[in-house]
């Protein structure tokens, strides 16, 4: 029961929050740089002039002051209506939902790998903490933590793509392409993973409830995967939520690089371009499913960990 | 003593290296256990008692290594074995319950998930159902009330005298031979001391044989049958409770006796 109320309670805060960043998404993106509707002129090959601008100005509602254009904007917003795009002319929120769960797929696909991966790598390294698995683990992961992803990504697509011909070159934006891009995004985080879930197995491996699972029958392995684990989780799933935010607000340069035709490069196109209404609608999209996606780890942490307060 | 013991060490050494130094923790110990039997191995904090218990489940981490001697476990010598046949006696043949009952349980998983792995670990053909049975008639008989509730309790979710209570019928599952206590109640409140103790004191009628660290000489007193005293990873005397308690000999007894009286 006093499980279901903090849920309840959880989700009704996303409501202020949403308010909040629909304000900033709204406010940044006007308080940038440059004039939209010059800018918006000459993508159409149109002469500057003063009629001009204010031809365009008065369309898209620039020429009013800005808490009226704001108020304008969240009554079409709550209609999912983020207006039109500047550059392509159709409307913004078709534009995102194309683009979006192309992304989505990927930073899914990318935190998936990140765990698998990172798991029996912390798992192996803390039960031979200081030994030779643990050193090359230790050293393949803080290369992994530094070398920049469209680096990585380009090694893989030279070697994996080029060379060995498995992947295509351009993916496409296609599920079955999706592994060479994935695992570019996956890696980075998968190292910060293996430092702090090793980290945390090797604290726990020294508490007296390990002593006792060892103690009951449990060999050193099966102890760790059983009782070290879960708790050993935790202060992960943070960092998690973190990471994914980071991917679902779409990588630049390997949506680039892969071909992959997802948010994070329509976003950068836009703001080359100042775009406004795709970069808020952008903003808001991403922020939604970062305030979502905290939600559910919210929700997740009260079934792992019993002792959190729900209070 | 001419029984035969069903736990014997023999001249076992447990040192623990250090960059510069050599610690023996536990330096050239011999002694018996036998079923039925209470036997208590006395000392201060930092004598060796709860290295030697945890060298008995070859449970030594770090540093630490057995580097001589032998545990007989019914004539078997334990230091000879692979981890694979140790797994198979942890928890088995010989339990243990620790001195932090708190500590010693799992803080993200239900009482119930904890016990019934003690009792799967060891008995894999035993259906789900026999296993809650077990575990409900275990608690009980450790003198806790409504069983059930506490199945589905996580450890910080009861106190510390239910969790070390939780602990023992745990250590109980498997009906081991041997069972070691690790100063079972120093974390509990005095009352509960004595219920604790007074449920490890029942079951040497189930013919156990049963371990007693402790650094109470008044529980030595009223529950052991034979008493080690270890001074610096040492046994500096032993023989029955009567024995050391009337004619202590060395001189370290001879003032753990004093400080008490």
């Amino acid at each position: 029961m006093k499980k279901v109320r903090f849920i309840i309670k959880r989700i009704a805060q996303v409501i202020p929050m949403l308010f909040i960043v629909s304000v900033l998404a709204f406010t940044l993106s006007n308080l940038s740089a440059g004039d939209a509707a010059a800018i918006t002129l000459r993508g159409d090959g149109v002469e500057v002039t003063k009629e001009n601008l204010e031809a365009v100005r008065s369309e898209f509602g620039l020429d009013k002051s800005l808490p009226e254009q704001y108020l304008n904007w969240l009554k079409k917003v709550v209609k999912f209506d983020f207006g039109t795009s500047f550059q392509t002319k159709k409307p913004v929120i078709n534009e995102i939902a194309r683009r979006f769960p192309t992304t989505l797929k990927l930073a899914i696909t990318a935190t998936f790998f990140s765990l698998l991966l990172a798991i029996p790598i912390a798992l192996i390294s803390a039960r031979y903490q200081n030994r030779l698995p643990d050193h090359i683990f230790r050293l393949l992961c803080t290369a992994l933590a530094t070398m920049p992803d469209y680096w990585v990504g380009l090694m893989l697509m030279f070697v994996f793509a080029v060379l060995l011909k498995i992947f295509p070159v351009i993916s496409g934006s296609e599920m079955k392409n999706i592994f060479l891009p994935a695992i570019t995004l996956s890696l980075a985080p998968m190292a910060t993973y293996v430092r702090l879930l090793r980290n945390n197995l090797v604290e726990i491996k020294g508490f007296e409830y390990m002593k006792a699972a060892r103690a009951k029958g449990l060999s050193e392995t099966m102890a760790l995967i059983k009782h070290g684990l879960k708790n050993a989780m935790v202060p992960c799933l943070t960092m998690l939520g973190t990471n994914f935010g980071i991917l679902v607000s779409g990588s630049f340069a390997i949506e680039t690089i892969f071909s992959w035709n997802g948010i994070g490069k329509f976003a950068v196109e836009s703001i080359k371009l100042k775009d406004f209404p795709v970069i808020q609608c952008y903003i808001m999209v991403v922020a939604f499913t970062y305030i979502m996606l905290n939600l559910a780890l919210d929700i997740i942490y009260v079934f792992i960990d019993p002792k959190i307060q729900l209070d | 003593m001419n029984e035969i013991p069903i736990l014997e060490i023999k001249n076992l050494k447990t040192y623990f290296y250090q960059k510069e130094e050599t610690i023996k923790a536990v330096d050239d110990i011999s002694m018996k256990a036998f079923s039925g039997k209470i036997t208590a191995i006395v000392g201060e904090s930092g004598s060796g008692k709860s290295v030697t218990t945890l060298s008995i489940l070859r449970l030594i981490q770090g540093n630490g290594k057995i580097i001589g001697g032998e545990i007989l476990l019914k004539g078997e010598d334990m230091l000879k074995m692979t981890e694979k046949q140790l797994c198979s006696i942890r928890g088995k043949d010989i339990s243990m319950i620790f001195q932090d009952p708190s500590g010693a349980l799992n803080p993200v998983i239900k009482i119930k998930k904890q016990l019934i792995e003690a009792i799967k670990l060891h008995n894999k053909q035993i259906s789900k159902k026999e296993c809650i049975e077990k575990c409900i008639k275990m608690i009980k008989a450790v003198g806790l009330r409504e069983p059930e509730k506490i199945m589905e309790s996580y450890p910080f979710e009861l106190s510390g005298g239910m969790c070390q209570r939780a602990m023992v019928a745990m250590a109980l599952l498997s009906t081991p031979k041997v069972l070691i206590a690790d100063e079972p109640t120093t974390s509990l409140d005095l009352t509960i001391q004595a219920v604790i103790l007074d449920e490890i004191y029942k079951l040497k009628g189930k013919n156990m044989a049963i371990i007693l660290i402790t650094h109470d000489l008044s529980v030595v007193a009223q529950m052991a049958d034979d008493v080690y005293i270890m001074h610096n990873g040492h046994i500096v005397e032993s023989g029955t409770v009567f024995d050391v308690f009337d004619v202590p000999k060395h001189e370290y007894t001879k003032s753990l006796l004093r400080s008490i009286s």
